[in-house]
C-alpha cells in the first residue's frame, strides 16, 4: 500500500508543479508579445476603397498563439456598417515574427448620401477586437473601441453672396465664389458642379456647370458667372448646387442669399 | 513506550497547538494572495464564494491536523478534497475573466487552470482514499497481532 500512496502523492506534488510553472511561465511569456501596427496604404478598386494595414506579430514567448483572429467594423453615427474587414491566421509559432496585412474594404456610397459625411468632418465608431488561443489552451480576447476622424469631401462648403458688377444698361454680371475643402484622404472629388441660381420669385437668373478636379486634401476655389437681367433681380434668391462625380452624387443643396 | 491518549491533556494541547500553526501558516498564504487580487475584485464574481471556500479548507485542515492518527483525520481529508473538486467544478463557469478599462474590453479564459486543479483535487481524493484504506488495514494488522505480541 505505502508504494502506490508515494506515487500518488508524487503524482499530486507533480501535478502542483506543472501547473504552477505553467501558469508562471505562460504570464511571463505573454509579456513577450509584442504587436505593431504599421502605416496604413490605400488602394482603389472600383468604388471600393480597400485599406491595408499591416500588423506585426513579434512572438518572442515560449508558446505558440493559435486561431489569431483580428476584426474591424466600422460603423456611421446611425449603426451603419462602413466597413469590415477580417483576418485570420492559423499559428504563430514561438520565437517567431509575423506580419498580417489586414484589409478593411470601404464602401463610402450609403456614407455619401448623407449630407452629414458630405460636408462636416465627424468621427466614425471603429470597433477592433483580435482573439486568440495563447498556448493552444487559453482562449483570449481583446475589444476596444474608437473614433476614426472623417474628412469631409466637400468640407467648409462655403458659397458666398452674389455680388454684381455692371455690364450694360439691362444687365448685370453675377459672380458668385463656391469654395471647399477636400479634407478626405481617400475620396478625390473630380466631376462636375451644376450651379443655379433663382430669384425670390423663383425666376431662374441664371445657370453654370462648374468641372471639378480637387484631389484629397485639396482645395478648390471656383467662380460662377452669369450674365442677370436687371428686371429679373429680387432682394434675395435661392442658389442650387448639384454635385456628380466619380465617388458620389448629390444636390440640390438650396443656399439661400439675401 | 506507551502510546500517548488522545484525550490527555499534554496530546490534546500538542494537538491543538499543530492545527493552529498549520492553520496559521496557511491563512497567512492565503491573505497575501487575497491582497494580490484585490485590485481584480471587481473582475472575479467569485471573490465571496472564493472567501467561503477558504474558511472550509482552513476548518478542514485545521481537523485533519487535530485528529491526526484518527479515523476522523482521514474522514476530513476525503472531505476536503471533494470540497475542493466540487468548489472548482461550481467555478468553472466563472473562470472566463473579463476586464474593461474605458473602452477597452480583455477576455481571458482560465478554466484551463481550473481544470487542473479538478484533477488535482481528484488525485488528492484518490489519495486520502488510499490513506484512509492503509490505515484501516494497519489498524486491523496491530489488533491481530496484538494477542501474539502479548503471548
Amino acid at each position: 500500500m505505502n508504494v502506490p500512496l508515494r506515487a500518488l502523492s508524487w503524482a499530486v506534488r507533480f501535478f502542483w508543479i506543472i501547473a504552477i510553472a505553467f501558469a508562471v511561465t505562460c504570464v511571463y511569456s505573454a509579456t513577450l508579445v509584442n504587436v505593431d501596427f504599421g502605416e496604413p496604404r490605400s488602394s482603389h478598386s472600383g468604388d471600393d476603397i480597400t485599406l491595408t494595414v499591416p500588423i506585426e506579430f513579434e512572438n518572442d514567448g515560449y508558446f505558440n498563439i493559435a486561431d489569431l483572429n483580428v476584426t474591424t467594423v466600422i460603423e456611421d453615427s446611425t449603426g451603419n456598417q462602413v466597413s469590415k474587414g477580417s483576418s485570420h491566421w492559423p499559428q504563430i509559432s514561438h520565437q517567431r515574427n509575423v506580419t498580417i496585412l489586414h484589409n478593411m474594404s470601404f464602401c463610402f456610397d450609403d456614407l455619401l448620401t448623407q449630407e452629414e459625411y458630405l460636408f462636416d468632418d465627424s468621427d466614425l465608431a471603429l470597433r477592433s477586437s483580435i482573439s486568440f488561443n495563447y498556448a493552444d489552451l487559453i482562449p483570449f480576447g481583446f475589444e476596444t473601441n474608437t473614433s476614426l476622424p472623417w474628412g469631409a469631401p466637400l468640407s467648409d462648403f462655403t458659397v458666398n453672396t452674389p455680388r454684381y458688377d455692371s455690364h450694360n444698361v439691362t444687365h448685370l454680371r453675377m459672380t458668385v465664389p463656391i469654395s471647399f475643402h477636400n479634407r478626405s484622404p481617400y475620396i478625390d472629388v473630380t466631376g462636375e458642379m451644376r450651379v443655379e441660381v433663382f430669384s425670390n420669385r423663383y425666376e431662374r437668373l441664371g445657370r453654370t456647370v462648374l468641372s471639378l478636379d480637387t484631389p484629397s486634401n485639396g482645395f478648390y476655389l471656383g467662380e460662377f458667372e452669369a450674365l442677370v437681367d436687371r428686371t429679373l433681380l429680387t432682394s434675395g434668391g435661392v442658389i442650387n448646387v448639384y454635385l456628380e462625380t466619380e465617388s458620389f452624387t448629390y444636390g440640390p443643396k438650396v443656399i439661400r442669399f439675401g | 513506550m506507551e502510546k500517548e491518549s488522545f484525550f490527555s491533556t499534554r496530546s490534546f494541547g500538542i494537538r491543538i497547538v499543530k492545527a493552529l500553526v498549520k492553520t496559521g501558516v496557511i491563512y497567512i498564504l492565503f491573505v497575501i494572495f487575497s491582497r494580490i487580487l484585490l485590485p481584480l475584485e471587481s473582475i472575479l464574481n467569485i471573490h465571496e464564494s472564493l472567501n467561503a471556500f477558504f474558511y472550509l479548507f482552513l476548518i478542514f485542515v485545521f481537523a485533519t491536523e487535530f485528529f491526526k492518527d484518527t479515523v476522523l483525520q482521514h474522514v476530513f481529508s476525503v472531505a476536503n478534497s471533494l470540497a475542493v473538486v466540487f468548489y472548482f467544478a461550481y467555478a468553472l463557469d466563472t473562470g472566463v475573466l473579463r476586464f474593461s478599462v474605458q473602452q477597452t474590453y480583455l477576455m481571458i479564459d482560465i478554466r484551463f487552470f481550473f481544470s487542473l486543479l479538478i484533477i488535482s483535487g481528484i488525485l488528492s481524493f484518490a489519495k486520502s482514499l488510499l490513506q484512509s484504506i492503509n490505515w484501516a488495514s494497519k489498524r486491523e494488522e496491530r489488533l491481530l497481532n496484538y494477542p501474539i505480541k502479548s503471548l
